[in-house]
């Protein structure tokens, strides 16, 4: 007891509080960068503003906004719910197929050896790449122009074209559709838990005459729980945001500036957002829209913990 | 297949069709980059042709140089290492500063702090979009790329959370042993955690410049001078060209090419070397 009280009082004794002296950067930003719009943002939902004029003549309109929204015979009802619509097919589509594929591919290059690597290198490929310009890679095989190579194709086969990209309901599906080509960082995440199982556990089973789909059904998935559970809740929330790709997409088909593809078939919420803040100058509008993306990647993730715990495969107590 | 025991494993009908479905992807995922830079290469003759042709019999190589020099596509290049670079070096020396607070104080309120770093991992940017566009705006600092730049003063919560995963391997005994020496904790961050951090930092380095790189939202809602643009936003612009003249396309697809392709191979190299790095690193 003694000793420990020398202790204390040499010199260089650890003062904890000055942890606060090396977490102040990030305080910093958190009360600056990120509560404070957060805030402002909330508060600019309930108002109409231009953007002009000073933050005081923004006007209070209550829940207008939102209302204008929901309500689809308006102009912002029928964008945002396009929007609305494509955004959520495209989240629960893309964690869909980064679960299955991602897990499926990770399982089938796990093992370290030259073949593995390269394709493991390859897959990644599409995750180093600017999301823009893949999108406008993209336009050289599904473009709507005569040239993509889709359409030379079916020129070749029955003399039609198809134009994907600007036909509502059908240019989200070309978006799922390139989800395939980003699975490289899903397949990432799986291979680094599936390398942290240890082996002996696939030997024994092996020596009980597991098979290969039971190995990975019975033993890798359930031990990979957590990481899995990671990369659904981060899948929700990126899912959600996305706006890179339908920019991209949007402006291979020649539409211009605040125009979400034709007749809004590339809609996001994140795009809408993007052009009713930016394009259109309602920033008041564009808060509201922020404030639903914020509020639906609540309610689906809580969602999901809530329902990955209900069904005992994962507890936060792990 | 080898299994511990050393006895060779005849591989089952489910393995293979795993590894054929592996190397299906691949090749598809491969092809639209092949493709691309077989389209960069055509004439404009060759491109229009309703077959197109996979090799170019005339390789416009020269489209290449038009593109970069004349069309002066090395300045995009060149601003977007600059901002990736700016944020590499304030993300490795920032981050880390606060991680080493988080992991080794044990402070009142620690806690939430990591809670609330947590939380902001999984927030869309959207929501604080505009208010700090708005606050930009108070501030003079729209048009430039300030507004780029110096949230990474603030440390990225994902960089933290990655150098703290680190810095718990290294042991405490280090810095009780350089403070009866008589350091101060800063210099025991500067001097003894830093430097065996390094493999851990390099795998920063490489995350935020990527990150960085591919970055289109920011710099599309606060650049306004072409002369100041990322790649992202050139690129964007190259494809409004398109409409304007036959040759412009062709042209995208080869700016489109100097995008991808260099900082794509440069990484997987530089990627494979780091996590080389970190494992021999861990082992010890």
């Amino acid at each position: 007891m003694s000793a420990k009280l020398l202790h204390k009082h040499r010199r260089g004794v650890r003062n904890e509080s000055l942890g606060w002296v090396f977490v102040a950067p990030w305080i910093i930003g958190f009360l600056g960068l990120t509560i404070t719009p957060l805030l402002v943002s909330l508060w600019l939902s309930f108002t109409e503003w231009n953007g002009f004029g000073g933050i005081s003549s923004a006007e209070f309109v209550g829940l207008q906004n939102y209302k204008n929204l929901f309500d689809i015979s308006t102009k912002y009802g029928e964008s945002f719910y396009a929007a609305l619509q494509n955004t959520l097919i495209y989240t629960v589509m893309a964690i869909c197929i980064n679960l299955v594929v991602g897990i499926s591919v990770a399982w089938a290059v796990v093992k370290n050896n030259k073949v593995n690597s390269i394709l493991r290198m390859v897959i990644y490929l599409p995750t180093l790449t600017i999301s823009t310009a893949f999108a406008i890679m993209m336009d050289t095989i599904i473009g709507i122009k005569t040239q993509s190579l889709i359409n030379r194709l079916m020129l070749m086969a029955n003399g039609t074209t198809q134009a994907w990209l600007t036909t509502p309901g059908q240019a989200i599906w070309v978006m799922v559709m390139l989800c395939f080509w980003g699975i490289g960082g899903a397949m990432l995440t799986y291979f680094s838990g599936m390398k942290q199982i240890d082996e002996n556990i696939y030997d024994a089973a092996k020596i009980d005459g597991a098979g290969n789909m039971t190995l990975l059904l019975r033993i890798c998935i359930p031990l990979m729980a957590g990481v899995i559970v990671y990369q659904m809740i981060m899948g929700v929330v990126f899912g959600l945001q996305v706006f890179d790709m339908a920019v991209g997409l949007s402006s291979i088909v020649g539409a211009g500036d605040g125009v979400m593809g034709r007749g809004n078939s590339l809609a996001t919420l994140s795009f809408y957002l993007y052009n009713k803040s930016f394009v259109d100058g309602e920033m008041g509008m564009g808060s509201a829209i922020g404030w639903v993306i914020f509020c639906i990647s609540l309610v689906f993730s809580l969602g999901l913990l809530v329902f990955v715990q209900k069904t005992g495969y994962y507890s936060l107590d792990d | 297949m080898k299994t511990r025991s050393g006895l060779r494993e005849k591989p089952t009908v489910s393995t293979v069709l795993f590894k054929i479905f592996a190397v299906v992807l691949a090749c598809v995922i491969l092809f639209p980059y092949i493709w691309l830079i077989s389209t960069s290469l055509l004439t404009g003759e060759e491109y229009y042709r309703s077959v197109q042709p996979f090799f170019s019999s005339d390789p416009q190589w020269g489209r290449y140089y038009t593109v970069l020099i004349e069309m002066q596509f090395y300045r995009s290049i060149f601003n977007s290492i600059f901002l990736a670079a700016v944020s590499v070096v304030l993300n490795i020396i920032v981050s880390p500063f606060i991680a080493y607070g988080l992991s080794r104080f044990r402070f009142k309120g620690r806690y939430v702090v990591f809670v609330l770093m947590l939380c902001t991992m999984f927030l869309p940017t959207q929501v604080t979009s505009i208010p700090k566009f708005l606050f930009y705006k108070e501030l003079g600092w729209l048009y430039t790329y300030l507004p780029l730049i110096v949230p990474g003063f603030f440390g990225a919560a994902t960089s933290v959370m990655f150098t703290m995963a680190f810095m718990k391997n290294i042991p405490k005994e280090m810095d009780e042993a350089a403070m009866i020496d008589g350091c101060n904790h800063f210099r025991i961050w500067l001097s003894i955690i830093m430097p065996q951090m390094v493999p851990a930092l390099c795998l920063v380095a490489l995350n935020t410049f990527l990150g960085n790189w591919k970055n289109s939202q920011a710099p599309l809602i606060y650049l306004r001078d072409p002369e100041m643009f990322t790649v992202p936003l050139t690129l964007l612009k190259f494809q409004s060209n398109d409409s304007l003249a036959e040759v412009g396309r062709l042209q995208l697809y080869a700016a489109l090419v100097i995008a991808i392709v260099p900082v794509s191979v440069l990484f997987l190299i530089l990627q494979r070397r780091m996590n080389k790095g970190v494992e021999a690193a861990d082992l010890k």
